[in-house]
């Protein structure tokens, strides 16, 4: 192993093979986009509450523009934002320092994947320069309208958006395998499986559920590329292909990426409950076979997307029973949660309010899907707002809950420095409260019948009525995207005047805290840590301390 | 509060999709309640105390998980009543057509509506077709048959106060059927994303009476072909 070696700027900061680093990069990229993604969402508010006003800093969001910017609000949210900071930022970070490796088993892997979602975000973004601009189907792509220039004017935007998805989901897929390989090769002396911590469980979770979801989809990508680009019609009836052939291969991985983006943020939440209410994890073989049940059903749930669009009709109880099955696992996994924290000492400190926050949000968004998996029911909501409301009720506390929960977490191993507490503490509150008066009032919408993906609202007199409801949501998702300056605030200035970081703040029992903060290049001295036992060994009848490492290591004589 | 807007229903089965809806929205709103209630309380009840350590409880033992998985067998139960009730709704509206007593041909395309009335011999190419542009008239009471078709890309056929919803597939002809209680006017939306234009792809649904509904049609017909 390398280390100690003096490593100039590039190789440090830009081509760096260093796992931690790679990760930092993951996670800028991911709040640089996060900007992107969320000034778009600032203008489907704002079209949604003003009808063809000029929108402050952009103009009137004309309907070519809002089918634009909403396919690259979810392009970006998901792929952009979503993936980098759930999936590459935490599993570089954490899965070499919770095993008790040096780095990553393939390093130059792992900076070509963080190159590849660099190209495939400048790829998308390209597309506003080119003639016909960006793609606008949606970030679901549905043919034929993705399919040829013929519907949507749009060619060369069309290509750039698949390209870019190429990019993505290679670089996950190297990720992935990387992240795998890792853990099976490079593990500490004494971390069995049955040692590892459950947030690099649900890391190589979603890292396997994307393996298992991306091959169709690309198929189906490439698909679509030959007809943009040289008329193929595997998509066009008219030219003998098949449209729903199309939301088939997309929602084959669609439902699964959910989980992807999900997978995560329950292990970082089972990993910071057990740390701030002092106790183990309750059922924890229970949590990980709920897991594995969650996975093997999110492969056969696809076609609840799907239930309207004249599919096979006799097929779609089969999948509404799947679908509402969902919940049997989740359940579980939820009530285990509750009894992890019921009976513990419970420290109220952010990246435990993250956690309580996200599972006070999350199960609106599990609930509502049941509405929704009905498939009598989904017959008048399917594409309301009620399915905008239930599903950012699902990926915000996902992505965002989840994600802040683990920066909050994380953040002194990573840059050695504190957060300001009560930066973070008022960030969290305005966070909650903005977030749930901006999508609550969207199920009440949705009920009304208001449908999504409308450009203009001023040619349906009947969604007057709601119309106050609608610029309650825009102002709440104003001041929801404005607090989040309290974050990037925070971010940015603690890294360098935060208080200094002590090796393990909390207490908590697992590697990474045993490591500098942050840790050197090689994370480690001279020996590796041994592992001698479980993460979650917390308050033990008879210890005088409530916690215990999983191991002795004491970070002897370090070299930088 | 979740159905302040929820429009009025105005067929024989949207009363069975807003009491499936009701059902659902009852059992999640205990389920809701269950569930921030006891967070609210654990977040109270065992915030860290000095002195007093937490309880170390692994959920290992069957003891301790019998319990849970109770209560994850009743939210099975609950799951399996849901399912039943809305196939029920779903195998009426979607699986088993009805006898029809009106048919109408549903045209979408990039961006609008129309609807063509068939001859007496059921023909929509011939000359006597009625062709609606973004006017679709039904007779009130009658059971209604739609057959969707799209000439481009996908639409979708919304008719909210019917609660009824149908993709309109390119390439293909998807059958559907409805039926209305009340005469008035009413709203058809599509509901599927289908370029620049798709936000003004509307058109109205007017429930007549017998007699409105035959008047039309003539008045129609002498549209279509010079007043004969
Ligand atoms: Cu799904
Ligand atoms: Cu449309």
């Amino acid at each position: 192993m390398s280390q100690g070696h003096h490593q100039g700027f590039w190789t440090k900061y830009i081509f760096s093979t260093d796992h931690k680093m790679v990760a930092r990069q993951f996670l800028l990229l991911a709040l640089g986009m996060a900007v992107f993604g969320g000034f778009y969402a600032f203008l489907i508010r704002w079209q949604m509450a003003f009808p063809n006003q000029p929108a402050p800093f952009f103009g009137p969001v004309t309907p070519d523009k809002y089918n634009v910017i909403i396919t690259m609000h979810g392009t970006i949210m998901l792929f952009f934002v979503g993936m980098p900071l759930l999936n590459a930022f935490p599993s570089n970070f954490l899965v070499p320092l919770m095993i008790g490796a040096r780095d990553m088993a393939f390093p130059r892997l792992n900076m070509a994947s963080f190159w590849m979602t660099v190209v495939a975000a400048i790829l998308l973004m390209s597309s506003f320069f080119v003639p016909g601009g960006p793609a606008a189907a949606g970030w679901t792509g549905y043919a034929p309208l993705s399919a040829s220039s013929e519907y949507t004017g749009v060619k060369i935007g069309a290509v750039l958006w698949l390209l870019s998805l190429a990019f993505v989901f290679i670089s996950s897929s190297l990720g992935g395998i990387n992240y795998l390989v890792t853990v099976v090769t490079m593990r500490a002396k004494g971390m069995s499986y049955s040692r590892i911590p459950l947030t690099v469980w649900f890391l190589l979770a979603a890292a396997f559920t994307f393996f298992l979801a991306a091959g169709p989809v690309l198929a189906g990508a490439f698909m679509l590329l030959m007809d943009n680009v040289f008329g193929t019609g595997f998509f066009l009836p008219f030219k003998g292909g098949e449209p729903l052939l199309w939301q088939h291969l997309f929602w084959f991985f669609g439902h699964p990426e959910v989980y992807v983006l999900f997978f995560p943020t329950l292990g970082f939440c089972l990993d910071i409950i057990a740390v701030f209410a002092r106790k183990p994890i309750f059922g924890k073989k229970l949590i990980i076979g709920s897991t594995i049940a969650a996975i093997a059903l999110s492969f056969v749930v696809w076609a609840h997307h799907m239930f309207v669009t004249g599919m096979n009709p006799t097929l779609v109880t089969p999948f509404a029973i799947t679908t509402i099955l969902i919940s049997v696992p989740f359940a579980i996994i939820y009530v285990c949660m509750f009894m992890s924290l019921k009976g513990g000492s419970i420290r109220l400190e952010p990246p435990m309010i993250w956690v309580l926050g996200f599972l006070a949000t999350f199960l609106v968004g599990g609930l509502t899907g049941i509405f929704l998996g009905a498939a009598g029911a989904d017959i008048y909501l399917h594409a309301t707002y009620f399915v905008i409301a239930h599903f950012h009720y699902t990926f915000f506390p996902s992505v965002f809950f989840g994600g802040y929960a683990a920066i909050n977490y994380w953040y002194p191993k990573m840059f050695g420095r504190m957060l300001n507490k009560t930066a973070a503490i008022l960030h969290f509150v305005l966070t909650f409260i903005f977030f749930n008066c901006t999508f609550w009032p969207l199920f009440i919408v949705g009920m009304g019948g208001m449908v999504r993906r409308i450009a203009d609202p001023s040619f349906y007199p009947q969604f007057a009525i709601f119309s106050h409801l609608n610029v309650f949501a825009t102002i709440s998702a104003m001041c929801l995207i404005s607090s989040q300056t309290i974050f990037l605030w925070n971010f940015f200035y603690s890294m360098k005047n935060g208080k200094k970081a002590e090796l393990n703040p909390y207490e908590s029992n697992t590697l990474e805290w045993l490591a500098q903060s942050p840790p050197p290049h090689g994370n480690w001295g001279p020996k590796l840590p041994v592992v001698t036992g479980d993460p979650y060994e917390y308050s033990q009848p008879g210890e005088a301390s409530d916690w215990k490492s999983q191991s002795s290591y004491k970070g002897d004589a370090i070299h930088g | 509060m979740l159905f302040n807007y929820l429009p009025e229903g105005i067929s024989s089965f949207s009363g069975d999709i807003d009491s499936l809806i009701h059902f659902i929205y009852l059992l999640t709103a205990f389920f809701f309640f269950l569930f921030e209630g006891s967070l609210i309380f654990i977040i109270l009840r065992y915030r860290q105390k000095k002195g007093v350590k937490a309880e170390h409880v692994r959920g290992e033992k069957w003891a301790e998980l019998k319990w849970v998985l109770a209560f994850v067998f009743v939210i099975m139960c609950l799951d399996f009543a849901i399912d039943m009730r809305s196939t029920k709704v779903w195998d009426m509206l979607k699986v088993n057509l009805p006898a029809t007593d009106v048919d109408i041909k549903v045209v979408a395309k990039q961006f609008d509506w129309t609807f063509i009335y068939p001859d007496k011999n059921g023909s929509y190419d011939s000359a006597d077709a009625l062709s609606s542009y973004r006017e679709l008239h039904v007779p009130v009471g009658k059971k209604i048959h739609v057959i969707l078709t799209s000439k481009d890309v996908i639409h979708d056929f919304f008719l909210p106060e019917v609660r009824l919803k149908q993709d309109v597939m390119p390439g293909r002809e998807i059958n559907a059927w409805f039926d209305t209680t009340k005469v008035g006017t009413y709203h058809i939306v599509c509901n599927e994303l289908c370029g620049f234009g798709h936000t003004r792809m509307l058109a109205v649904l007017h429930v007549d009476d017998e007699k409105t509904y035959e008047n039309w049609k003539i008045q129609l017909y002498k549209q279509m072909h010079g007043g004969v």
